[in-house]
């Protein structure tokens, strides 16, 4: 119900889910290459544990946001996330969100400070 | 001996996640615990730590999602012998298991609702199957204060070995006459059984008879005014309603017992007025009661201690045929005689 009401109404996502989707934007990632691209994008700010980073990527995948492959160039058979089309829809709209509340943001402070 | 405890733990977590994700989550432990221990003992036990919380979280919130969307099988289609379906449903949807625990609460909430309602719902009409009624054994007078449940409660008929009556409403009777049909109506059928063994001296009747004898209302009258006033239900020590000699006699004392304050007098209040002493309407109730307004010679609205001490000779007063005795007649308060 909860990712529903997120895909109808855009609602925002929360960081650690828009961290695991920027992190899988950008190529598909494992479930350890996720955790470390996370803390990286984050300086640190943000470190998943592995119960959080798998609850989060369980729903993502019930909702159709990601999907599972399995890597073929690894030595072991290892699975891989990439974002899917309407993963990446949902992505670039809270991206354009947050630039939205950026601008107005910056105008406000601004006309404030002059 | 870390990886051993949490592959263990992860057995919180709902099977069929476990199976999904489980050797992936063990294996990313690996490498991120390994991460953790090169930074630093602190690194390593911080991760430690918050690697355990993460798993007691995340089995709560998988087990909570689950219960959401549970994994349910499509009904398929059953096919008899000839080929035709015996069984078909568009709807795939099933109830999931939390929403039948709610419901099977919610009924028995429910359930235990209604049984309190007709086991303490004594003073409600609709409930009310029975009432008790004391026995009239010299005045002909039936107090038909009380109500009771017969089908549905026991305590509602008074203990002890006095006589008494039981009416059956018209509820309990056509659970009786149910009790002798088709149907059994085991409790109310068992609760009269225990009424008639319990309490030899009911006499059980239905309510048409019941309504049927007349009794005179002065009658009734009479035994609820020996009963309550408490002046005289004091005086009246055996409850025969007449006021003997020998408890005229022994007034003084029997009225000292309704002192309650213990300040040697009888305001109007201790003799049974509702009203405070020293008010109008406790003087008007003084006045009103032929005992109290003899009681009370100085008619000021209360009995002082020396009044109460010459009560005898106050209470013969009251005697107009002088046989030594008072009796209702003489006791009574006469419509639109005054007593004083």
């Amino acid at each position: 119900m909860r990712s529903i009401m997120k895909t109808a109404t855009t609602a925002p996502l929360s960081e650690p889910v828009l961290l695991i989707l920027l992190s899988l934007a950008e190529q598909p990632r494992h479930g350890y290459g996720i955790l470390k691209d996370v803390e990286e994008m984050s300086d640190g700010r943000v470190v998943l544990s592995t119960g959080t980073l798998y609850g989060a990527l369980g729903r993502l995948l019930d909702d159709g946001w990601i999907e599972r492959f399995e890597e073929p160039q690894a030595s072991r058979d290892r699975q891989a996330y990439r974002l899917t089309a309407k993963g990446r829809a949902i992505l670039q709209a809270e991206v354009a969100r947050i630039k939205q509340l950026t601008r107005l943001a910056s105008l406000r402070v601004s006309a404030k400070e002059a | 001996m870390l990886i051993w405890l949490y592959r263990l733990l992860l057995h919180f977590y709902p099977a069929r996640y476990r199976s999904t994700f489980g050797s992936e989550m063990a294996d990313v432990f690996q490498l991120a615990r390994q991460r953790a221990w090169s930074r630093g003992a602190t690194y390593g036990i911080a991760f430690c730590l918050r690697e355990f919380a993460g798993l007691v979280l995340g089995a709560t919130h998988a087990w909570a999602r689950q219960s959401r969307v549970p994994a349910q099988p499509v009904p398929s289609l059953t096919t008899a012998f000839d080929g035709v379906p015996t069984f078909y449903t568009c709807e795939d949807y099933v109830p999931r298991r939390s929403a039948l625990l709610q419901g099977g609460i919610l009924s028995l909430a429910f359930f235990s609702a209604v049984t309190a309602a007709f086991e303490y719902g004594v003073n409600h009409r609709i409930f009310r199957v029975a009432t008790f009624a004391q026995e009239p054994v010299q005045s002909q007078v039936i107090e038909t204060g009380g109500s009771g449940l017969l089908a549905f409660g026991r305590s509602v008929v008074p203990s002890g070995e006095g006589a008494g009556i039981l009416v059956l409403g018209k509820e309990a009777v056509a659970a009786i006459n149910v009790r002798f049909g088709v149907v059994s109506l085991r409790r109310a059928w068992s609760n009269l059984v225990w009424v008639m063994k319990a309490r030899p001296n009911l006499r059980i009747v239905t309510a048409p008879a019941f309504q049927k004898p007349a009794v005179p209302f002065a009658a009734h009258f009479r035994a609820v005014y020996f009963r309550t006033m408490p002046v005289i239900a004091a005086l009246d020590a055996d409850h025969d309603q007449v006021i003997s000699a020998a408890e005229i006699a022994n007034a003084p004392a029997m009225l000292r017992t309704l002192d309650t304050n213990h300040d040697g007098k009888l305001t109007a209040d201790e003799c049974g007025s509702s009203a405070s002493a020293g008010s109008d309407a406790g003087l008007a109730y003084m006045r009103f009661h032929p005992v109290l307004a003899a009681l009370d010679a100085d008619d000021d609205g209360e009995i002082s201690a020396k009044e109460i001490e010459n009560a005898p000779a106050a209470l013969k007063t009251l005697d107009r045929n002088h046989d030594g005795k008072l009796t209702s007649d003489e006791i009574l308060p006469r419509e639109g005689v005054p007593a004083r």
